[in-house]
């Protein structure tokens, strides 16, 4: 008897150990570990290559990749690419980090007042959260930023304009459920302020789900940054954004394929590491989804 | 009714079936023994948790393995001396529907919710046999008016959630009888129904046993329901079966503790209100179990020795009446029980 | 069935203040012009003549109520205005280029269901197992590439060095217009598919624990039968909704698609109207696209519905 449940327990107790927490953590050290050389590396481009990433070296255009003081080749003016890249890596690590922070504290704060207050207010916002959902989003940045004229500060005022609706959205779904619970009916029954009501007892629930989808909406915006230097509207040309560096390289994709290929990769590089963060944060903090 | 006196058409033997999860590895079954004898009710009795349904499941085949794992033997008159635990996939396909069904506690989460309902009958009733689309709809007809829906040809076309939750709980009753399998496992049937329709529903089971000479384990946590329908019970407690006894004798003189306080808490018996009415505490997590007794915890007659060793299911008297407990000679005795203390909760 | 017509046409009426709002979103936009748009349009060609005529022709010489007025009344008549860059009437640039993009996006949802449908379910089937993780991976990697790039790349193997396709341009008659938009379609598809198969993997894993999953295998059908008639068919619906939700990205996917493969659609049409600055075609394009999203979920709510039956009953 013993000997049957012995068995039975040992052989499911190894996958037991395995759980979603344990799994989450490993995600996430994985994701900071590759975000975070990213960074480091961008920052300390300086010290990694003496290479200065607007140089122009008119006797050797087109290195290739391994070539030596070029480990990742030279553009059609000569430029190190493995400096352009870690250069341009403070740009587009600045998109991802700066266009997703703005927005997310706004959308977060638009999506607590209105789900909190309810009432014509949530009305109002939630009227222009549908509108804004119904547009390609990608459009629209690209009508905001042909309006304002093409420039990188006009690409981030485009996205703050725009992007703030799914913060706002998921949070006021959260803050709706939060403002039922228990916790909450008794600290308002307590008399406290809407204020403290908010910050103290509904924000602490609602802003683990707005850190995991600020993760992926940092993804989406790297990529949308990239997009727009590729064409021409947002980084200016000759700023090493690496979707400035894809564009250029397009036309000499057949003769060195390495110009549009090693940006390209940086960009997937960066992705993938807010991705595994946001995927293990929300195996951690949401185990139960 | 008793193990002698009826060929089993069931016999569960020492079954265990352990679930891995993020806190660790469930024993939701551990060592599990009974027969269910032709045309016999056997109640499966327990609070929530104890693994009265997974026992229904395992037999069934239908625990998702990974993560639940099962050893012990399940044998079914007429499916040979194959054990159910080791049936491949296609061997469990043609056990199912003609030699065992189920239905389940919750008819709406129970039925395909974009499939119509005639749909859903017509396809137990080919499940077994070779039918024109034709015949499989009058058989399906026949089986709804068997189960009482009224206007059968009409409500063929609808869909689940346009049925009361009665009428879905009866169109899943259907669907179980359809292939006439000798053993129906009723996982707390009734237990999302409202209470005059539970009438119903435990009437129209009984009826169907005896007409159609099933055998049927029913899993209830309700004892009222279990005395009305079945010929004997098994009591669950933390994974285990803790008594095992013909209904009468159980719900007359039951021996274990925990069969006892599960008595008294029912809310009718208030002839002995120097008791507690409800058991205090909770059971233990699966998870984690106490050494020795699991019920000793919660036992207001636990002595060291129940903390330390636990036991065999006991003869506890006549016609197989076993209790897992060392005390269970005293359990009647009056004097054996403490005085009643208040509890809160 | 009136309930399935109800259903439809509340959905027809909810989507007016959407309309009205795409509108009033779309006629701003030309207000967000720093100073004054005649100047950015003219550039060094400025005078104040110059300018007081392209003043009139967008209507900026008039009250901001009688603009809009006059917006809507173009619209309604089919009018988006005239092309500052093009001697041609925006709407007509628009109707040229449509069908490119039209047939791009139809392409693409095509390919990205034929690759998402079964890799979501195979996935989910062996949950855990060598697929599931490579298809995780995969579309992790997915997930973060940029499509301009991911053209690019297919444009290099596919078009330069195997050169299986054309490296660009639309082609002439229908197959040659599959057979040119093979890679941008296949650039869209797999950027839109990995949302499709995360989204089917899980809805395929919480429809294999639901109750009725448990009905059907009880009943004695075989797995098969199990899965495609209980557990996908249930599963396909989120499907439905999440590429409801996901078009808007769609489009968006195709804007820049079509300017690495320099296809003429929309997309082209709109970044060439932003580096010319023809404000007309920029607002025009926003809203022919604004509006056809609209139009798609639509839709797909109708498909839902028919589909899942509880829809029009909520």
């Amino acid at each position: 008897m013993l000997g049957t449940s012995g068995t039975l327990l040992e052989s499911l107790e190894r996958r037991s150990r395995t759980s979603r927490i344990g799994s989450g953590r490993i995600t996430l050290a994985i994701g900071i570990l590759i975000l975070g050389t990213m960074i480091v590396a961008s920052l300390a481009a300086p010290l990694i290559t003496s290479a200065k990433p607007d140089a122009i070296d008119p006797l050797h255009p087109l290195l290739h990749p391994l070539s030596p003081g070029h480990l990742l080749g030279t553009d059609s003016f000569g430029r190190d690419i493995l400096s352009r890249i870690l250069y341009g890596g403070r740009i587009d690590l600045l998109i991802g980090f700066g266009a997703t922070s703005v927005t997310a504290v706004i959308g977060t704060a638009i999506g607590l007042a209105s789900g909190y207050f309810g009432g014509w207010v949530d009305s109002i916002i939630m009227r222009i959260v549908d509108l804004f959902f119904a547009f390609p989003f990608f459009v629209l940045v690209i009508a905001i930023v042909a309006m304002l004229g093409p420039s990188i500060f006009n690409m981030f005022v485009a996205i703050w304009l725009t992007s703030w609706i799914s913060y706002a959205r998921i949070t006021r779904g959260h803050t709706l459920v939060a403002k039922r619970q228990e916790y909450t009916l008794a600290a308002r029954a307590l008399g406290y302020k809407n204020r403290r009501v908010m910050l103290r007892h509904i924000l602490p629930n609602v802003v683990s789900y707005v850190i995991i989808f600020a993760m992926v909406d940092a993804v989406g915006n790297i990529v949308l940054g990239s997009s727009l230097g590729f064409l021409g509207l947002g980084a200016q040309p000759p700023s090493p954004e690496w979707g400035v560096m894809i564009s250029d390289g397009q036309n000499y994709l057949l003769t060195a394929w390495w110009l549009s290929t090693f940006p390209g990769i940086a960009i997937i590089l960066v992705g993938v590491g807010f991705s595994l963060i946001g995927d293990g944060l929300a195996d951690i903090l949401r185990p139960g989804d | 009714m008793t193990d002698s006196a009826a060929p089993a058409v069931l016999e569960v033997e020492d079954l265990r079936t352990y679930i891995a999860t993020d806190a660790g590895v469930v024993r939701a079954v551990d060592g599990v023994s009974f027969t269910v004898g032709e045309r016999e009710i056997l109640g499966l009795v327990g609070e929530s948790g104890c693994g009265k349904s997974v026992t229904c499941r395992t037999i069934a085949g239908l625990m998702p393995s990974p993560p639940a794992r099962s050893t012990g033997s399940v044998r079914l008159a007429g499916y040979g001396e194959r054990n159910l635990l080791d049936l491949s996939t296609s061997e469990l396909q043609r056990l199912r529907g003609e030699h065992l069904s189920m239905v389940f506690q919750d008819p709406m989460s129970a039925l395909n919710p974009v499939m119509r309902v005639g749909a859903q009958i017509e396809e137990a009733v080919a499940a077994h046999e070779k039918l024109s689309g034709r015949a499989r709809r009058t058989r399906a007809i026949e089986l709804m008016e068997r189960v009482g829906i009224p206007v059968p040809e009409r409500r063929m076309r609808d869909y689940p959630h346009q049925f009361s939750g009665g009428m879905r709980q009866r169109v899943l009753i259907a669907m179980a009888i359809a292939g006439r399998p000798k053993l129906l496992l009723a996982d707390e049937p009734t237990t999302a129904l409202d209470v005059l329709i539970q009438d119903q529903i435990l009437s129209l089971l009984l009826e169907l046993q005896r007409d159609f000479g099933m055998s049927m384990i029913l899993v209830s946590h309700d004892l009222g329901v279990i005395g009305e329908m079945c010929d004997r019970v098994a009591v669950m407690y933390a994974g285990e079966i803790v008594e095992l006894s013909d209904t009468a004798t159980l719900l007359g003189g039951p021996r274990h503790p925990y069969t006892i306080s599960l008595l008294r808490s029912l809310p009718d018996v208030t002839s002995q209100s120097r008791y507690l009415r409800s058991i205090g505490g909770a059971p233990p997590a699966l998870v984690d179990l106490p050494g020795g007794c699991r019920f000793a915890p919660r036992c207001p007659l636990a002595l060291d020795r129940c903390r330390e060793w636990d036991t065999e299911l006991l003869e506890a008297g006549a016609g197989g009446h076993t209790a897992r407990c060392w005390r269970h000679e005293e359990t009647r005795r009056e004097d054996a029980w403490p005085e009643p203390s208040y509890e809160s909760a | 069935m009136t309930g399935r017509f109800g259903f439809l046409g509340r959905r027809v009426l909810q989507l007016i203040p959407v309309v009205v709002g795409i509108t009033i979103l779309v006629f701003f936009l030309l207000h967000l012009v720093p100073g004054d748009p005649a100047r950015q349009i003219l550039g060094q060609h400025y005078t104040p003549k110059a300018a007081a005529e392209i003043h009139h022709k967008l209507g900026l010489d008039q009250p901001l109520w009688t603009q809009y007025r006059i917006f809507m009344d173009r619209l309604v008549h089919g009018e988006l205005g005239d092309s500052v860059y093009y001697n041609q009437s925006a709407g007509s640039l628009i109707a040229e280029r449509l069908p490119a993009t039209l047939l791009l996006i139809a392409y693409a949802g095509v390919l990205a269901a034929l690759v998402s449908i079964p890799m979501g379910i195979i996935a989910a089937l062996r949950r855990g197992g060598i697929f599931d993780q490579a298809t995780r991976i995969g579309t992790l990697i997915t997930f973060a590439m940029p499509p301009f790039w991911f053209g690019i790349i297919l444009i290099l193997f596919f078009a330069l060095k195997l050169q299986l396709f054309p490296v660009s341009g639309y082609g002439h008659g229908f197959s040659d217009h599959l057979w040119h938009l093979f890679l941008p379609a296949l650039t869209i598809a797999l950027a839109f598919s990995t949302i499709l198969t995360r989204t089917l993997r899980a809805s395929m894993l919480s429809t294999m624990r639901m109750d009725f999953v448990d009905t059907a295998r009880i009943k004695g059908i075989s797995r098969t039968t199990v899965l495609m008639r209980h557990v996908v068919r249930n599963a396909i619906v989120s499907i439905v909704v999440v590429f409801g939700i996901n078009l808007a990205f769609l489009v968006g996917s195709t804007v820049i698609v079509e300017s690495v493969f320099s296809i003429p659609g929309l997309g082209q049409l709109l970044v060439a109207a932003v580096e010319s600055r023809d404000y007309p075609v920029v607002q025009g394009t926003t809203l022919v696209l604004a509006f056809f999203v609209v139009l798609v979920n639509l839709l797909t709510d109708v498909v839902h519905a028919a589909l899942d039956p509880r829809v029009s009953y909520e």
